[in-house]
């Protein structure tokens, strides 16, 4: 799944490690989502929404296999 | 509960646990103690290694448990993997050593094996999504 995390969190001026201890996650973690290599959970897919304020619609582009 | 606190509780007991076990392996190699027979002193000494063995998983799924979701990932795939390879061995070398006269593979070769196909299987893991090693 495709994502704009980058974008919003370079935007704020954060560092993936920055944006790791907002969400409580590791660094490793934040590449994994921002790289598309990893789909968060339900749970951190709306923390992350919350840390980022956009929708969960707008941050996470879903495309059928 | 961040990573690095649930890897550091982790490593707490994960490097005693490995110390005792080692040592403990060490001194049934250096003395020859299986050839001497089960002996009660010899069935109470073996109990260092097998506990050292269970205080390392229960420290292992307690770290599976602490870390956070991708990680947690990272590390269930990793254990699948060393599981695979060790009953993969098991089976085939077992199958071999009963009908076609190998030489015998000992079943304490199962626990080194079964670290080192965990930690090769985590790191690859890790560098293959990230770039970076956990």
């Amino acid at each position: 799944m495709n994502n704009i995390i980058r974008q919003l969190r370079t935007e704020r001026g954060w560092s993936q490690a920055v944006l790791g201890e907002k969400l409580d996650v590791s660094r490793q973690s934040v590449i994994a989502i921002e790289t598309g290599r990893y789909d968060p959970s339900l749970p951190l897919a709306f923390r992350i929404s919350r840390v980022l304020e956009r929708s969960i619609e707008e941050i996470f582009l879903y495309q059928k296999d | 509960m961040t990573n690095i606190e649930a890897k550091r509780r982790y490593f707490r007991v994960f490097i005693p646990a490995m110390v005792i076990f080692l040592g403990a392996s060490g001194v049934f190699a250096a003395l020859g103690l299986d050839a001497q027979g089960p002996s009660p002193a010899i069935l109470a000494f073996a109990i260092l290694p097998v506990g050292s063995q269970i205080a390392l998983f229960v420290a292992h799924l307690r770290f599976i448990g602490e870390v956070d979701e991708y990680l947690r990932s990272i590390q269930i795939k990793a254990v699948l993997f060393a599981l695979a390879v060790i009953l993969i061995i098991a089976t085939g070398w077992g199958y071999l050593e009963a009908y076609a006269s190998v030489p015998r593979l000992h079943i304490l070769w199962l626990n080194p094996i079964y670290w080192v196909s965990y930690a090769v299987a985590a790191m690859t893991l890790s560098l293959r999504a990230t770039g970076q090693a956990e």
